[in-house]
């Protein structure tokens, strides 16, 4: 008895040291989106964004995946904006192929990951398979039209604004501006930041259930290897600003492509993003957004394990 | 179903599709090797270690069927992380290209193989020796290349190199140097006399002595401490320092540890010192901290046998006329101590006993109780079945002889005692032609820089 107590509560103990560890080390950059999202819904109006929009919709997927440059939030920042951003007026597979390309294409990321690896075959993979896959998920979600993909209540507000939760009186004084941004983050933060938790939670247990290290003595060939670290970023929810370090620590045992595709897919999809994802897109957007990502990661890095001396 | 999921199925399918092609066309990667030690174009040294770098963990029965050397060669392998080492037992050729190789097939822990064998060669550079140039106040280090004949000062501290010594792999030298406080510092540079660098600041207190310990990591040297209150210096004890990280420590810390002379095992597991209390070398196993003591009068240590397990080594035996010297082996394996050379030889004064690195000869200098100074050097089969003289010149003293890694040469240092102002010289011994040639006008203190 005294022994299922103990282990029982060392098992507690792990799950709340990693629950608070993934949720402390996350939290900054949620609230960074978050509050990135207030601010745009309130200090950009959607005509203006509208306008400055690329017409043409490749053209938009492509400008999408870049768009992470100016907007620097991780996975846990990006549904949020992006949420906030169809709100605005953005075609949905433009908002794709930013929502999966954003985690990675943004200057804290590509500074982590060059301290991390340096210039390279895996600072220039990850880079550029994030652009590849993000695209090509983008163009995919071209050819169907915005209202299947988004969720009606964003699908609401996309297309009758006037309706909106927030429509905001441009007249307001700044002071009164960034008060209502700062309002509307808040709101934001109960709605997305639940599902957060809860995916946090989740992350933390299957870690502590699914010992790292049973995981890793799985690690073996160039496929099992990329399954595996694919099973391990989804697993492990870390967010990209700090996930090339961790990284780093399996190099020494895993395959390039193995340590591209934990680079890469991780970013893209994790349990706390699939949650979050409830929020914002219709439940068959979201298996295929887990699973075209999937696929194209794990043709592109078996590729590099089975093809390229990298 | 509608025509976008329909789309999505087929793009999935077709990703599907792909990866099982790229699967079922199979590893055309495999296992990478991503360095090799030496590189091309740069020898090594006759006894570096080879190394293969593989970028997986790989499994060892594996590798060690499929690794071979040309022409074949004994050594030991280990490896540290993914690096297979090659560690040759014998002293490579430099007459020979060695030609290192993993067959195609070897496998990593996690299957994946080597697709193609692979080949390397591996050159060695002929050893080269170095010596000190001596004046009143000491030397300066000096290297001597046989390939080209020519000789180039490594060191330049107007004479204050006291004693020196090279690695065991010769890609640097520790040298003792007097300082303006009175003390000696140890020094380092590499074998072309760059990089010097301090190792030791000992200010006051005499350092001296280094021995380097087989694996290139720890120097072993001795230290009298200045005592400035007495104005004088304590005894000798012996200090050991880690070359990298400087941090130095005194062998033994109880207190009247008194002892120099520190020499490694060839193996780098015991060490032997000259315990001045106890008159007797003092062997310590660095493993397992055991000790033992072997009494001899004669202030020093004996030379290593080739295989670390015994010492030869010189006492003194009372007789009537004047006391004579005779030589001894102390057998670490049997610990048992007998008489070198079958049995003891009477009215003979020995010193500096060498052994030849075959392990069946000793080079030994000597002269008759009661005669001269002068001592020759003679060549005695273990068992004393063979003897035979390398100098026959009672107008000179010879000593400081050092066989090669192979023991086909022995270079020694001549002394004239013909009169005031002469200089050593250095000569070198050729077993095949039994000849002894001048090889340098002036040197003195002679070891071999693999």
């Amino acid at each position: 008895m005294m022994e299922i107590l103990s282990q029982t509560t060392q098992y507690l103990t792990t799950l709340s040291t990693i629950f608070l560890g993934i949720f402390i080390e996350a939290l900054p950059y949620l609230l960074l989106g978050i509050l990135a999202s207030g601010i745009l819904e309130v200090f950009v109006r959607r005509e203006f964004f509208l306008k400055h929009l690329p017409k043409n919709r490749y053209l938009g997927v492509i400008f999408g995946s870049f768009l992470g440059l100016a907007f620097p939030v991780c996975e846990h920042g990006v549904v949020p904006l992006v949420r906030r951003l169809y709100n605005k007026g953005l075609p949905a597979s433009m908002g794709i192929s930013f929502l999966l390309a954003a985690p990675v294409m943004n200057p804290i990321v590509i500074a982590s990951t060059l301290a991390a690896f340096g210039f390279g075959p895996v600072f220039y993979g990850r880079i550029g398979l994030t652009l590849i896959i993000a695209i090509l998920t983008g163009l995919v979600f071209t050819l169907q039209k915005d209202g299947e993909v988004v969720k009606a209540l964003s699908q609401e507000l996309l297309f009758d604004c006037q309706h909106c939760n927030h429509e905001i009186d441009q007249a307001l004084s700044f002071k009164q501006k960034l008060s209502q941004a700062i309002v509307i983050s808040g709101e934001e933060f109960f709605d997305i930041g639940l599902f957060f938790i809860i995916g946090a939670f989740l992350a933390a247990a299957l870690q502590t259930f699914i010992p790292q290290s049973t995981l890793l003595a799985l690690g073996g060939g160039p496929m099992l290897s990329i399954l595996l670290m694919i099973a391990l970023a989804v697993v492990l929810s870390v967010c990209s600003t700090v996930d090339a370090f961790l990284a780093l620590s399996f190099v020494a045992n895993f395959s390039t492509g193995s340590i591209l595709a934990f680079l890469v897919y991780g970013p893209m999809i994790d349990i706390k993003a699939i949650l979050m994802f409830t929020r914002v897109f219709k439940k068959k957007t979201i298996l295929y957004l887990a699973l075209i990502p999937l696929f194209l990661v794990i043709l592109a890095t078996l590729f590099i394990n089975f093809r390229l001396s990298v | 179903m509608k025509p976008f999921d329909r789309l999505v199925l087929i793009i999935i399918l077709a990703l599907i599709v792909l990866i099982a092609g790229i699967f079922l066309l199979g590893d055309r990667v495999g296992v990478q090797i991503l360095a090799v030690y030496p590189s091309e174009g740069n020898p090594i040294s006759i006894n570096e270690s080879i190394g293969i770098t593989f970028d997986h963990d790989m499994d060892s029965e594996s590798v060690l069927s499929g690794f071979s050397i040309e022409p074949p060669i004994t050594g030991d392998l280990s490896w540290e992380d993914n690096t297979l080492w090659f560690s040759p037992i014998e002293p490579l050729d430099p007459a020979i290209e060695y030609q290192v190789s993993i067959a195609s097939g070897v496998r990593a822990e996690n299957n994946r193989e080597l697709i193609e064998p692979f080949t390397f060669t591996v050159q060695i550079r002929e050893p080269d020796l170095l010596f000190l140039v001596l004046d009143d106040l000491g030397g300066d280090i000096w290297r001597y290349e046989f390939g080209t004949g020519q000789t180039q000062p490594l060191t330049d501290t107007n004479s204050q190199v006291i004693d020196y010594t090279p690695d065991p792999i010769g890609s640097q030298i520790v040298f003792s140097q007097q300082n303006e406080l009175g003390g000696s510092d140890l020094w380092v540079i590499d074998r072309d006399g760059q990089d010097v660098r301090i190792l030791l600041d000992c200010e006051q207190d005499r350092c001296s002595q280094p021995d380097w310990s087989p694996n290139g990591e720890w120097i072993a040297y001795s230290r009298e401490v200045y005592e400035p209150r007495e104005n004088r210096y304590d005894l000798p004890r012996v200090w050991t320092i880690h070359v990298e990280t400087t941090e130095t420590a005194a062998l033994y810390d109880f207190g009247d540890a008194y002892g120099h002379t520190p020499s490694f095992s060839p193996d780098g597991r015991l060490m032997a010192t000259y315990d001045l209390n106890l008159h007797a070398i003092r062997i310590l196993d660095l493993d397992t901290s055991e000790e033992s003591v072997i009494p001899t009068t004669m202030a020093g240590v004996g030379d290593w046998s080739p295989d670390g397990q015994a010492m030869i080594f010189i006492d003194q035996v009372q007789a009537a006329l004047e006391p004579n010297v005779g030589v001894y082996i102390v057998d670490f394996i049997e610990k048992d101590v007998y008489q070198a050379f079958g049995e003891f030889i009477p009215d003979i004064d020995f010193s500096q006993p060498r052994w030849s690195p075959d392990g069946e000869w000793v080079a030994v200098s000597l002269r008759p109780v009661g005669a001269g100074i002068s001592k020759a050097i003679w060549l005695n089969s273990l068992d004393g079945r063979e003897a035979y003289s390398l100098t026959d010149d009672p107008s000179a003293t010879f000593s400081a002889y050092r066989w090669d890694p192979w023991g086909n040469r022995l270079v020694y240092q001549r002394f004239s005692l013909s009169g005031g102002g002469q200089h050593p010289q250095l000569y070198l011994w050729d077993r095949t032609t039994n000849t002894s040639v001048l090889l340098l006008e002036t040197g003195a203190r002679p070891e071999w820089l693999p």
